[in-house]
């Protein structure tokens, strides 16, 4: 405890000096850097705070993705922002103080920072993440039930369990079971006596719990339990691609060559990119498909692969990259991915579920059916975060036509 | 197949949202258009089954948990009277604009933009059904961001017409973003303390354990909410991206914010002044009813007399919006049964009435290029229907007997006299009815009884594709001012139920 | 007391962040900046969340140490709620910031300018222009003059006049 505060103080102070830098310089491009640094030194707070895929996502979005887009703004941009006739704006200062306090008088009731015991703790996260994970080892595939296990009793659940009280409002049993226990936040072995409480006609965790296949808990949050909020996030990327398209592109005149800067005659830049943008492109793909056993994911990767084709086209041009992924291509690959997410939930749908219950997909397994939604959904979120980026950059760098 | 009427509420949502993706490949020409009304069209159909499953249901309450996980972990779509019947207008109002747009977006819209702009306005629209029927608190963010970030686009396509689009749309983005992000700030504050996210669940939790409605972290998450909630549903002091908005916007995005966005916001509040935090806390221990009745009378008033001195008609109806919001908000921070019904009525009356107003607009601009009064002169000669139209829209603002409009002002003067203190603010109601009728006057007289320009282009009717979906709405307007016994039974359930949860 | 000062004092330095970026954002005429500004106060807002799930002697959320089973690691595990929740949010901000550095390129051609005030100047001066050639018809139609010379003098000194009136803009 005493280690992460220590270390969370000094980088928070960083970050503040950086934030406040960031507000008052005058220059646009300084800004944009110092930017690319405080997104970076967020991600550092995160990682001590033990937030991998957050941090991961911050670093590739915030240091690197907005650092991009900034810049490829900027280039169209004066260079200095006007001079102020005062240096201090009094309203704003003020409604600023003003929020400030009210904000750190609602502190005053929070729980302590690390405190185990807050309610986010032990009221609804534990049943979720805790259920049947007992049946975990390192291989993928349908594991044995224990002796005596009902596998079908969980699917059409009749609310006779033992030692959960029958009234709803009596919850005590639940803070003893867990917390008492176990500890919190661990992953249970399953043992009759506790069987999570829920309500009747609902499946949990099928015993070939899908916990197995994806031990990163954060994915298994994001495609599964909350699947239908990344969903949107997805059509939230999707649709900033399109408005930019909507507002930025131009039409493309017959003959007219782009125009562009690239930097070829650098020997390092085109030999080092020529070797690194395989990596990057296969360590795009490697987070994304990993993102379920460890830190990533679908967006992180995403960003990744994205990055790497805008290297390509900040070394060799984007007539270049035009070549490689003509504007049609990408277009329609933006689409794609959303499609492949809502799709998959649509599958469900037709396979006898509710939308987004990937369970549906496989009904001698469930757990597999889980996993291969999941799998299907993070490629889905990273082919579409990866072109979205893409064609971001671009329209933000097209050059001026008159 | 699968069951479409067990699956309802996620299929409101998700066709839209496919569809959405793939209007893009529709290519140029009519096809975008044709294809979006066809969504949009389907979508209406499917609101209208859910508002009758929601009305046969022994609870009056659908739920449909996405993923099949229990709705204390998962997110849930409850659907209840209140949601079902604005679910009707925002899908209801997103048809009969579509079918507008055909016209007026090809005028204002660059045609190779076509197909990205109906997407775009596809995808608007699924972020505000997604607003109105989800149960989850962080699922109502996420779908208020595709909401936001959709209509910033929309709004700034009027590029092409008026610059200050841009403007308007940058400015409603920052402004917006904040509203956003107070409104996460007030959502985490809250998940910190019920250690949960779903609606319903937090509303138990509050309300169950001791000593939690005191702490002054709750007190805090309200206050950053109401202000969030403030600016998306642009009350007084916070509606400052609005005029400009609506005014520079394409003439069918106007007509479809105007009906919908503000209400979705107002849907919001409603979800959690009602709702999460309850009518005891929200209206009894804060100070709430003060606070609010003080801003949206204000409104009501400024915008009012401001709008009286407009030139730029689009410029006038969107302060008149403000205003209309301001009666809206007056019902409701009532906390009465005649308050609440008399917010949600005008909800229904306001998106009729300012839609087809907007819509008016349009075709006058698509027949003149300008909307100011001095286009105007003459046109209820030359373009009768279109002017009939506004005239009747006007006075349903005004709140004329025979409109939609009184029907839900009668509301809200009974809200305000049934508390003792509140009797101010029914002469406010009047006062703001008064304001209303002058500056429709101006219009109507510019428009029967002053002669058009010399140099004024010859005009004729605007399009029938432009017609028929404005007399709909003016039409239904009318209608459910003289025949009032649907709505008064939806919003008084509905009112009744909010009320309830205490 | 004391102890829980210490236990929250990281909540006040969150808020400190936050209301730097607000201030940007309100402050700063520079569209650019406010962009940028805004991007702080969400990314404070984060920072906020994250600081939800710590728990002392936890780790990350990531399940990799159980075999056979057995629990191999005996702490507990962070909670990965808030991160799913913050994971979504940076996306949503980073995808804002790109429409709005689309909206400034495009004000940049039209206007000339990215600072706020001067554009809202050239705004007032579209809104006088629009108003002041409304007044002009008016006084052209009133004084029914049937020459064009008369026309337009009448328009010009009316256009004069139009830019003397504040304007109906609030």
């Amino acid at each position: 405890m005493t280690t992460i505060v220590i270390i969370d103080t000094l980088l928070l102070l960083l970050v503040t000096a950086t934030a406040i830098a960031i507000i008052e310089v005058r220059s646009l491009y300084a800004s944009a850097m110092l930017t690319s640094v405080y997104s970076l030194l967020m991600a550092l707070v995160w990682v001590n705070m033990h937030s991998m895929d957050v941090a991961f996502t911050e670093a590739a979005v915030g240091g690197g993705i907005s650092t991009i887009l900034l810049i490829g703004t900027l280039v169209h941009l004066p260079r200095e922002e006007k001079k102020l006739k005062k240096r201090l704006h009094a309203p704003a200062a003020i409604t600023c103080a003003l929020a400030g306090a009210a904000l750190i008088y609602g502190t005053l009731d929070m729980p302590n920072f690390g405190d185990p015991m807050a309610p986010i703790h032990h009221y609804r996260v534990p049943e979720m993440m805790s259920q049947t994970v007992g049946f975990i080892n390192q291989t993928k595939g349908k594991q044995p039930a224990p002796e005596g296990f009902d596998p079908y009793a969980y699917r059409t659940f009749n609310g006779a369990v033992q030692g959960i009280p029958k009234d709803p409002t009596d919850t005590a049993w639940r803070e003893t079971s867990i917390i008492a226990q176990r500890g919190i936040m661990v992953p249970q072995v399953l043992t009759p006596g506790h069987e999570p409480h829920h309500e009747a006609g609902h499946h949990l965790h099928p015993p070939d719990d899908f916990n197995g296949h994806i031990p990163n808990s954060v994915t298994s949050l994001l495609a599964g339990y909350r699947g239908y909020d990344t969903m949107f996030e997805t059509t939230v990327i999707f649709t900033a691609g399109v408005s930019l398209i909507m507002l930025l592109r131009r039409p493309r005149r017959e003959g007219e060559a782009q125009k562009s800067a690239p930097m070829t005659d650098q020997v390092i830049l085109r030999v080092v990119t020529k070797m690194s943008i395989p990596f990057i492109l296969l360590f795009g793909l490697y987070v994304i498909t990993h993102g379920e056993l460890g830190p990533g994911g679908g967006f992180q990767g995403g960003v990744v692969l994205a990055c790497g084709f805008i290297l390509f086209a900040l070394v060799f041009g984007r007539p270049a990259l035009y070549r490689v992924l003509p504007p049609r291509v990408t277009d329609v690959l933006t689409g794609v991915g959303v499609l492949i997410y809502s799709g998959t939930g649509a599958a469900c749908l037709f396979f006898g579920g509710k939308f987004l219950d990937y369970s549906a997909l496989n009904a001698a397994s469930p757990g597999e059916g889980e996993a291969l939604g999941m799998t299907l959904v993070e490629y889905g979120v990273g082919i579409t975060v990866s072109m979205v980026m893409l064609t971001i950059f671009n329209q933000l760098a097209e050059e001026q036509s008159k | 197949m699968f069951d479409v009427q067990a699956n309802l509420p996620v299929l409101i949502v998700t066709i839209p949202l496919i569809g959405g993706i793939l209007t893009i490949l529709t290519g140029r020409g009519w096809k975008p258009w044709a294809w979006a009304t066809l969504l949009t069209g389907t979508i209406f159909y499917l609101t209208l089954r859910l508002i009758v499953a929601v009305w046969a249901s022994k609870t009056g309450i659908v739920s449909y948990e996405l993923g099949n996980w229990p709705r204390q972990w998962g997110i849930e779509y409850r659907v209840d009277a209140l949601n079902s019947f604005i679910l009707c207008i925002v899908a209801g109002v997103g048809f009969l604009t579509t079918i507008y747009a055909k016209c007026s977006v090809e005028k204002e819209v660059p045609a190779d933009r076509h197909n990205f702009f109906y997407a775009v306005w596809v995808l608007a629209l699924c972020g505000l059904l997604g607003i109105t029927i989800t149960g989850d608190a962080f699922n109502v963010y996420v779908l208020l961001e595709i909401s936001s970030l959709t209509v910033y686009a929309l709004v700034a396509m009027g590029k092409d017409t008026h610059r200050g689009a841009l403007t308007a749309s940058l400015r409603y983005l920052i402004l917006g973003s904040v509203g956003a992000s107070f409104i996460l700030l007030g959502i985490g504050y809250l998940m910190m303390i019920t250690g949960t996210l779903n609606m319903q669940d937090m509303h138990d939790r509050l309300h169950s354990v001791p000593g939690i409605l005191q702490s002054k972290t709750v007190l805090v998450a309200f206050a950053f909410l109401v202000v969030g909630l403030g600016i998306k549903m642009a009350m007084f002091p916070l509606h400052m991206w609005l005029p400009r908005a609506y005014t520079y916007a394409p003439s069918a995005v106007s007509a479809l914010l105007s009906a919908t966005a503000t209400k979705v916001g107002v849907y919001m509040t409603f979800r959690f002044l009602f709702t999460i935090f309850g009518v005891g806390f929200s209206f009894m221990t804060m100070p709430t009813t003060w606070v609010l009745a003080l801003c949206a009378s204000a409104g009501i008033i400024v915008t009012g007399v401001t709008a009286l001195r407009q030139t730029n008609l689009k410029r006038m109806l969107a302060y008149s919006s403000v205003g209309q919001l301001g009666y809206i908000i007056l019902g409701f921070s009532l906390a009465n049964v005649n308050g609440v019904a008399g917010s949600v009525a005008h909800i229904l009356n306001h998106a009729l009435m300012k839609g087809g107003m907007f819509m008016a607009l349009g075709a006058v601009f698509y027949r003149m290029n300008r909307v100011d009064l001095r286009s105007v002169r003459g046109l209820g000669r030359r373009m009768p229907f279109t002017m009939a139209a506004f005239v009747l829209g006007g006075l349903g603002l005004v709140g004329f007997p025979l409109t939609a409009g009184f029907i839900s002002k009668w509301y809200l003067v009974q809200g305000c006299l049934d508390r003792p203190h509140m009797w101010p603010l029914a002469g406010v109601v009047l006062v703001g009815s008064l304001l209303a009728v002058v500056y429709t006057w101006r219009v109507v007289e510019a428009a029967y009884f002053q002669e058009p320009d010399p140099g004024a282009p010859p005009v004729t009717e605007a399009p029938t594709l432009m017609l028929v979906p404005m007399w709909i709405l003016i039409g239904a307007s009318v209608y459910f001012g003289i025949d009032a016994t649907g709505t008064s039974k939806i919003t008084v359930t509905a009112a009744k139920a909010l009320l309830g949860g205490s | 007391m004391t102890a829980s000062v210490l236990g929250i004092y990281n909540y006040w330095i969150y808020v400190l962040l936050m209301m730097i970026g607000l201030y940007g954002v309100i402050a700063k005429p520079n569209l650019i900046k406010q962009a940028i500004a805004l991007g702080l106060f969400q990314t404070g807002i984060f920072l906020y969340y994250i600081s939800m799930a710590v728990i002392d002697g936890g780790t990350a959320p990531v399940w990799t140490t159980i075999q056979d089973g057995a629990q191999k690691f005996e702490g507990p595990y962070d909670n990965p709620l808030p991160h799913v929740l913050i994971l979504t949010a940076i996306v949503v901000s980073v995808s804002v910031l790109a429409v709005a550095l689309a909206l400034i390129i495009n004000i940049k051609r039209r206007y000339g300018t990215i600072e706020a005030d001067e554009i809202d100047e050239i705004d007032q001066a579209d809104r006088l222009a629009e108003y002041a050639a409304g007044q002009a018809f008016d006084a052209a139609d009133e004084a029914e003059a049937e020459a064009q010379p008369a026309i337009r003098a009448a328009a010009a000194a009316a256009a004069h006049a139009g830019h003397a009136h504040p304007g109906s803009h609030v």
